[in-house]
């Protein structure tokens, strides 16, 4: 663990915010196992050329993001698999667009898998009283079925996706609404999250918080000032251990 | 490997080694690899025994075959070539660090996830496995890493690769052989894996073959390799009985762990790995062995130490590799200590030749390594869960009504386990008439008089206890029993009937007691359909028949319900939809309700289905303080596959290599059986 601002972690936070994906779990692999659950079935049961549907897959998902901005359904799978039939030439098959968005997920999640030391790290928050909330982009399903399937639906207890506001993050209201449903929280406050931009800078310009940035694989710190976190950590271990050094 | 570069342990392993290695020099690389390895290159041969003799070379100087040659080879003739021998003793050190840290990963992988670190760091940091590869110089890390290879191989399923590496660590090293046999009974005895096991033996069998054989027409090879006196160790130590007679020990006892396995035969992988570790362990502790032949037991010591939480066996180990080290410090060569320009020669030299000293720690490393031998089969095997919950088959008695699906259920288990490991005994094959029959008027068949409850629970019973029965079979094709036929005991008994809960003894010997209790619209409905659509009979006939048999079903079937664990109801979502005969039942979504006597069952098989399947999931309690699951969703059978992974990754040793698991309300069934099982399955073979 890096602190690359050392007065920012005097005292333990009041709470304590996280992005979900790719800052629990890692997203590449399970992301992987997803598409490559779809093509499978999209192959096999609809006879189109992979080499097809990836094509009118990716052009889809631009669309769709283009059209949608950065909102939660910007990042929707089934959106991006009806767009992607309709392409195809399908029409928009709403019982195939379902099957190819439970076949993602499920093989997904099958392949998903916390980071180490995770469940721990939530663990000894409740045990400090500090409560934790997660505050991720994307529809409230889905993040609601992965907090399920890891088991932290336990652990923590608030979550705020973006899919309950008009904006995904760094749009400072999804911070603010978590914070506000906890009934307002004063004092320091630590968002862990892993991308510098929403996470870091978006967290810290809409609440002021004390930015944590998890690193793995590539992942490394931006160049941008505004963007650069109180500390970098690689093993949630490592936030135990800072947790627990801190002062009450 | 960027994981392993901020792992303190490995760190901290590797500084030692390489420490070692620029300090410390084995006199046997001096004296035997490194002469040898570097005649390979002068001689330019592959086939060197022979010309290393006829020069004058030491007939132990390399016991080893081609595979040695070429992997302890290429550093060492790069580091004689820059630095003459003592380059190329260091390069054939950085070769035994660089197999040594693909042990320590390959013994990581070995070892479940929470105890991976603490394997890792009893290997890697062990006194012994430091003095026997850094400080004395043997190079036996090869094989075993060879061994590991394999064995991690078995167990993920990859059968040829772990047959190849099996034949590699064996042509490496014939001692591996040693391994051998308690994989050959791993799979055999293990019906799940009996299938593959010629996917394993037979390239191993290839490896070795192809290997050794053509080495055969070199005398060199005939006689350092195949001739080596390392092999009369195995006899070495014999108790004479006079007259000339010997009981060789250590044979005595390696066939009779072997005996051993054979007779707990489902050995699991863990048995796997306890009985390998005691073979080679007990191998070491009675022979005369040289130092090297530690490493082939620590990678064993060290996973069971990892498991055997507690002071007292860390302390023992404390005194197993302190008594090893002092022991081999005194009996065997070391290596020449240089400090800049001060050489110290340690062979024998810190500790005078004192027999009595060196006995003793010998009786102490004994003593310490016996009590870890039968530490590891006590525990390791016969306290194991997998030992507990696999001494008798698994019986699971379903009962039901006609037409309520246990034909189907029953198939659904066997689809799970495998069909080689279940044997299913059907109640219809126990009917006291043949279809057509007159008392058939008189009686129906849920009346329990139609039926040899007694002798359907006696070859239940029977089957249970793993013995065999004579039974007949009801041929529905023709409304006749066959002649008697044989059928053997499995790991699974499936016992199913419209009286499967209904004699004592079944529900007695029953681990599972499953009730299905299809909802009455729903059977009628499949069952007119069935026999008026697709049979051709008068509906009003077959309205009649199901009304004559209402009363019975009420009087005998229902009330085995009160008997089961595990209540399954499958329903229509839309009640509606069954009116209509026409009704294609592919076309109508089900919903099933799973009823569970233990209040608590539900809840991660609940999140499961919420999670994996996208199932919508209602939980609620049910009669007499059970728990009812609502599950309606149309899960494929690849999101049952991955539920079933999530449910408990413990059972897949119990499962069929490769269970089938069916979409929809089947898989739904499946995936609440799984669930129930793993339950049954942790008090079984204890938690």
């Amino acid at each position: 663990m890096e602190l690359l601002n050392k007065d920012a972690f005097l005292e333990r936070p009041r709470c304590v915010l996280l992005d979900l994906d790719d800052t629990l779990y890692e997203y590449a692999p399970a992301h992987a196992a997803g598409m490559s659950a779809v093509q499978a079935y999209v192959t096999g049961e609809l006879a189109v050329a992979q080499a097809d549907f990836d094509g009118a897959y990716a052009v889809s998902r631009e669309e769709l993001k283009r059209r949608l901005g950065r909102t939660a359904s910007s990042h929707s799978r089934l959106l991006y698999f009806q767009r992607t039939i309709e392409r195809l030439g399908l029409a928009s098959q709403p019982a195939v667009a379902l099957q190819m968005e439970q076949t993602y997920w499920s093989a997904f999640l099958g392949a998903a898998e916390l980071f180490d030391n995770v469940k721990d790290f939530l663990d000894d928050l409740r045990i400090a009283g500090i409560p934790a909330a997660i505050v991720t982009d994307l529809t409230a399903q889905i993040q609601h079925r992965k907090l399920i399937f890891f088991g932290l639906h336990r652990l923590v207890e608030w979550v705020t996706t973006s899919e309950e506001l008009r904006h995904d993050k760094p749009s400072p209201a999804i911070f603010e609404l978590a914070l506000a449903k906890m009934g307002g929280v004063e004092g320091v406050i630590w968002m862990v999250g892993d991308n510098p931009h929403c996470d870091v800078k978006g967290a810290r310009d809409a609440i002021g918080a004390k930015t944590l940035q998890k690193l793995h694989g590539d992942k490394s710190v931006s160049d941008a000032a505004d963007e650069k976190p109180d500390a970098t950590f690689r093993d949630f271990d490592s936030l135990r251990k800072l947790l627990a050094r801190l002062p009450g | 490997m960027k994981a392993l570069l901020r792992d303190p342990v490995f760190l901290l392993g590797l500084a030692i080694r390489l420490l070692l290695i620029a300090v410390a020099t084995p006199v046997i690389h001096q004296i035997w690899f490194v002469p040898f390895l570097t005649h390979v290159t002068h001689a330019g041969t592959l086939v060197p025994w022979s010309s290393f003799l006829a020069s004058g070379g030491p007939v132990e100087a390399f016991p080893y075959g081609l595979l040695y040659v070429l992997v302890y080879g290429p550093l060492t003739w790069i580091g004689e070539l820059v630095a003459g021998p003592a380059g190329g003793a260091i390069g054939l050190s950085l070769t035994t660090l660089a197999l040594d840290a693909g042990l320590y990963v390959a013994l990581r992988r070995l070892s479940r996830p929470e105890e991976q670190a603490l394997t890792g760091a009893l290997y890697w940091l062990s006194p012994i496995t430091l003095h026997v590869g850094y400080w004395h110089g043997q190079l036996d890390v090869f094989p075993v890493l060879l061994l590991t290879a394999s064995l991690l191989f078995l167990r993920i399923n990859r059968f040829r690769w772990s047959g190849y590496t099996l034949g590699l660590a064996i042509a490496a090293k014939a001692s591996m052989v040693v391994a051998l046999p308690f994989v050959a009974v791993y799979l055999i005895g293990s019906s799940r894996l009996r299938w593959k096991a010629a996917s394993v033996l037979l390239p191993a069998a290839f490896v070795v073959f192809a290997l050794i054989a053509p080495f055969h027409f070199s005398e060199g090879f005939r006689t350092m390799v195949l001739g080596t006196p390392e092999a009369a160790k195995a006899t070495a130590l014999a108790i004479p009985y006079g007259d000339g007679l010997s009981l060789f020990v250590f044979p005595v006892a390696y066939a009779g762990l072997l005996l051993v396995a054979w007779r707990v035969r489902r050995l699991g992988f863990d048995g796997l790995l306890a009985f390998c570790g005691a073979a080679f362990l007990g191998l070491f502790l009675l022979t005369p062995a040289s130092p090297g032949w530690a490493l082939w037991f620590m990678p064993f010591l060290a996973w069971h130490l990892a498991r055997t939480p507690g002071l007292h066996a860390y302390a023992l180990y404390g005194v197993f590799a302190v008594a090893f080290v002092v022991l081999q410090t005194i009996v065997s060569t070391g290596a020449t200590l240089r400090i800049g320009d001060l050489a110290l020669f340690s062979d024998r030299v810190f500790l005078p030749d004192d027999s009595d000293l060196a006995s003793g720690f010998f009786s102490l490393f004994v003593l310490a390594g016996l009590v870890f031998l039968l530490q590891i089969i006590r525990t390791r095997v016969f306290q194991s869960r997998h030992y507990r919950a696999t001494r008798a088959p698994f019986t699971v008695a379903i009962a039901g009504d006609s037409g309520a699906g246990k034909d189907t259920l029953s198939d659904l288990i066997v689809d799970m386990v495998g069909a080689p490991s279940a044997v299913e005994l059907s109640g219809d094959d126990y009917h006291i008439w043949d279809r057509h029959k007159p008392m058939w008027r008189a009686l129906t068949h849920l009346n329990p008089k139609a039926n040899h409850l007694d002798q359907f629970a006696a070859d239940a019973v029977a089957l249970s206890e793993q013995r065999h029965v004579r039974r007949r079979h009801y041929d529905h094709s023709v409304g006749r029993m066959t002649k008697p036929e044989m059928v053997k005991p499995s790991d699974w008994l499936i016992v199913s009937g419209l009286h499967a809960l209904h004699p004592r003894a079944l529900i007695e010997i029953a681990d599972m007691r499953i009730f299905l209790a299809m909802d009455e619209r729903l059977r009628r409905f499949l069952k007119i359909r069935r026999d008026v659509t697709v049979r051709g009979h008068p509906l009003e006939k077959v309205i009649s028949s199901i009304q004559k048999r209402l009363p019975d079903a009420a009087r005998f079937i229902h009330p085995q319900r009160e008997k089961a664990g595990l209540v399954l109801t499958l329903e229509a979502v839309r009640p509606s939809q069954l009116a209509d005969l026409e009704t294609d039942p592919a076309d109508i979504p089900l919903r099933l309700l799973a009823f569970s006597r233990r209040a608590e069952d539900f809840t991660r098989l609940g999140e499961i289905l919420l999670s994996v399947c996208g199932c919508y999931i209602v939980e609620r309690a049910g009669p007499s303080g059970g728990t009812e699951l609502v599950i309606e969703g149309e899960p494929s059978a690849a999101d049952i596959a991955v539920a079933a992974r999530h449910i408990s990754p413990m059972l897949a040793e119990y499962l069929a290599l490769y269970p089938v698991w069916r979409g929809g309300a089947n898989g739904l069934i499946q995936l609440v059986v799984l669930e129930h099982l793993s339950r049954i399955m942790a008090v079984r073979g204890g938690r």
